[in-house]
């Protein structure tokens, strides 16, 4: 707890201590599986964990490794790291790294069918058909939802999560 | 105001009550649900003030996740529609404000710059409340709210309206149902009291009240009926025997003026009785003081009298001393003469010639005599000069009599005198003077025979008269009804004597002598008296024998008396003696 309140700390909150922009990132992962409802067939059962899977190259450090111990709505987190969008049964949260650009158009086809929430930080991850693209502006991290792609997909976003995220429309 | 002063009629007092009663109850009615009232309505303020803290709470969530202040406050910003928020907050999860909201026209209201704890706090004119914000079990933050309590007050404000026209309403109906209703209570009252008031100004007693029901107001209308006709017949009654009184009255008028004159005219009788009196008692005064002077010479004479029966007395003792003095003086020669002449006589110192013989026993025959009188005369003395003393001690009776009679026995036979002797009945032992008692009964034996012709009767009798303790009346009766014949006097004081003995004995001597006659039956016991001095040549004696009995049988307590029926009748000479038997 103790960490994820610094976790969820906002910039510069505590002088003297920089927060790492991949802190504050792991927190908003963390947080979008609180906003999110998956359908109850994605999961095996009311146990079931929650899958968060990294495609491609890994930076973020040690950083999103504190989500291993967390809890969302009753379920573990479970931490994997892939490099080919493959046995994706129980994935829930896809973050797709910036390695991944070119494969991309790809991936978000393969994806399409599987309710699975992708999330990148690479730049217009949004509008090029992702879900949820994080995005820095002027240093503070702000994320962009492809309204479209999430209401094609079966995924239920909160009209909080919606209302503080920018929208963005297949354009 | 009327209502807080003493009501003068029971209607008022009636309508007071109810007035008062009604709205004590709505006042107090009113009071506890406006004090409920604003207890649940502050709860339900805090209640409302909660959810609208939750609903806007929860619409924070997410810009709390994402660190989005713009949306928070955008959040916030919907609060304007609710006007008693004056000022909002946010708070994230290190306490730092996130977001805030005032309502514009606010600025007084100063906003935390930290959170409190979570809970709600009434402040003078506000309600604050610090809620946190929880997503999944994780405090994302805390929501602050500040509302104010203008709608508490209004409320109240409506509520004291609402109550103030109930009370109005109410007490203008309970007016009106009271003013209906007390006559139900009031009309019979005041129907009493104004029959009670016109009977009490008329005087009149037969007007009755009208009672109309069986409450306690109708049964008092009756007792009241019952009472004032009490009162009629007692007023008749009473008018009946004023008349009579007034009639008593004038009689006793008259009467009092009859008798005021009555009482006048006695007056002045009495006046003048007084007047008299006066007189009468300045007499006996006089009277008096004159009878004082008299008392007192009187007193003064008795004195003298005392003085000279003293200085008689005084002479007397000094007779009696000078006359034992001289017995005695002559006892002595007389005796050597007797007893010389009785030398002589005895013819021891030679023969007597008839004459001698004859002269001589003259000699000795009156020198005995004057040896008795002489030994009488001492005797006599004695007992004159208070001498004689007596010398009781217990003695028979019985042979005493008979040795007394021993003693005269020779001259009886002499004189062929038959003794006869009387001595049943008598106490064994006595208590008296022997020698005296001895002396007494030969006196009177020997004046017996004296007087006793030849051939005659002499008499001793001797008997128990009266035992005191049995009957001693019959004794006293018998010296009593003597006394009253005169045949001898017998004194209270004797009898007393007499009395307080235990008992006595009656001896008596008769003889069938010569007798006395009346008037000599007292004079013999004087001295030297005898019935007939021509006797004493006679029959020789002393003429002091019976005086020494009489003195003798005197100091016993006792008494000697004689009795004789005449001339030549004999006599009988008693004594009494009160015997003391132990």
């Amino acid at each position: 707890m103790t960490f994820l309140g610094i976790l969820l700390l906002p910039a510069g909150s505590i002088p003297g201590e920089e927060i790492r922009e991949e802190q504050i990132k792991a927190a908003f992962l963390y947080n979008f599986a609180k906003f999110i409802e998956w359908p109850t067939d994605s999961f095996k059962s009311e146990s079931s964990p929650l899958g968060l899977y990294i495609l491609g190259t890994d930076h973020w450090g040690p950083y999103i490794d504190v989500l291993k111990e967390k809890n969302v709505k009753g379920r573990k987190i479970v931490l994997r790291r892939i490099s080919r969008p493959e046995n994706l049964e129980e994935c829930h949260i896809l973050f797709i790294s910036a390695s991944e650009r070119n494969n991309l158009r790809s991936h978000l086809a393969l994806l399409k069918n599987h309710n699975i929430l992708t999330v990148s930080d690479m730049e217009r991850f949004a509008h090029q058909g992702g879900m949820i693209g994080l995005i820095n502006i002027e240093g503070k991290i702000n994320f962009e939802v492809n309204i479209e792609t999430v209401y094609s997909s079966r995924l239920k976003f909160s009209a909080q999560l919606l209302k503080v995220a920018r929208i963005i429309r297949n354009g | 105001m009327s209502f807080f002063q003493q009501p003068q009629s029971i209607r008022s007092k009636l309508i007071l009550l109810t007035l008062g009663i009604s709205l004590s109850a709505l006042i107090f009615t009113c009071i506890s649900y406006i004090i409920y009232d604003r207890i649940t309505f502050k709860q339900k303020m805090v209640r409302d003030l909660e959810t609208l803290s939750d609903i806007i709470g929860g619409n924070c969530e997410a810009a709390l996740a994402f660190y989005d202040p713009d949306s928070a406050a955008k959040t916030l910003e919907t609060l304007r529609a609710e006007k008693h928020i004056l000022a909002a907050a946010v708070f994230n999860n290190t306490n730092q404000r996130f977001a805030v909201y005032r309502q514009k026209t606010e600025r007084q209201n100063p906003l935390p710059s930290t959170p409190s704890k979570s809970g709600y706090v009434f402040q003078d004119r506000a309600l604050v409340l610090f809620r946190p914000i929880y997503l999944e079990n994780e405090k994302l933050g805390t929501i602050y709210l500040h509302s104010d309590l203008t709608e508490l007050d209004a409320r109240l404000t409506r509520f004291l309206l609402i109550v103030a026209l109930l009370i109005s309403v109410a007490s203008l109906g309970a007016y009106f149902l009271a003013s209906r209703l007390q006559k139900m209570v009031s009309a019979p009252i005041l129907h009493l009291s104004e029959v009670a008031r016109e009977i009490s100004e008329k005087q009149d007693f037969s007007i009755r009240a009208e009672s109309r029901g069986g409450d306690e107001t109708g049964f008092l209308i009756e007792r009241f009926n019952d009472m004032v006709g009490q009162i009629e017949e007692r007023d008749k009654a009473l008018r009946m025997t004023q008349n009579e009184l007034e009639l008593k009255y004038f009689q006793l008028e008259v009467q009092l003026s009859e008798r005021t004159k009555a009482e006048e005219a006695l007056k002045q009788a009495r006046d003048e009785l007084e007047s008299r009196v006066v007189e009468r008692t300045a007499d006996l005064a006089k009277a008096n003081a004159d009878l004082t002077n008299e008392v007192a010479e009187r007193e003064k004479t008795a004195l003298e009298l005392e003085r000279a029966k003293e200085a008689a007395e005084a002479a007397n003792q000094a007779k009696s001393e000078f006359l034992a003095n001289m017995s005695h003086e002559l006892r002595t020669p007389l005796n050597h003469i007797i007893g010389f002449n009785e030398l002589v006589l005895d013819k021891n110192y030679g023969d007597l010639n008839p004459t001698q013989e004859e002269f001589l026993n003259d000699v000795l025959q009156s020198s005995r005599h004057l040896l008795a009188l002489i030994n009488d005369i001492l005797d006599l003395s004695k007992v004159e000069a208070g001498k004689m003393e007596l010398e009781v001690s217990p003695l028979y009776l019985r042979s005493l009599l008979e040795s007394s009679l021993i003693m005269v026995k020779e001259k009886a036979h002499k004189h062929q005198i038959k003794l006869l002797t009387f001595l049943e009945g008598l106490p064994e032992m006595i208590r008296a003077d022997e020698r005296k008692l001895k002396q007494i009964l030969y006196n009177l034996l020997s004046n017996a025979l004296k007087f006793t012709p030849d051939g005659g009767t002499v008499r001793l009798e001797c008997k128990t008269i009266a035992d005191c303790g049995e009957k001693p009346q019959t004794w006293l009766e018998e010296i009593e009804s003597r006394g009253s014949n005169d045949e001898i006097r017998v004194t209270s004081d004797e009898i007393r004597d007499i009395r307080n003995s235990p008992s006595a004995i009656r001896i008596s001597v008769s003889d069938t002598g010569i007798g006395l006659e009346e008037k000599d039956l007292e004079r013999i016991f004087e001295p030297f008296e005898q019935a007939d001095n021509s006797a004493s040549r006679k029959f020789q004696g002393t003429g002091l024998g019976l005086s020494l009995s009489k003195q003798m049988v005197e100091l016993h307590g006792g008494r000697i008396w004689a009795e004789s029926k005449g001339q030549g009748q004999g006599s009988v000479f008693h004594f009494i003696l009160p015997v003391d038997r132990n």
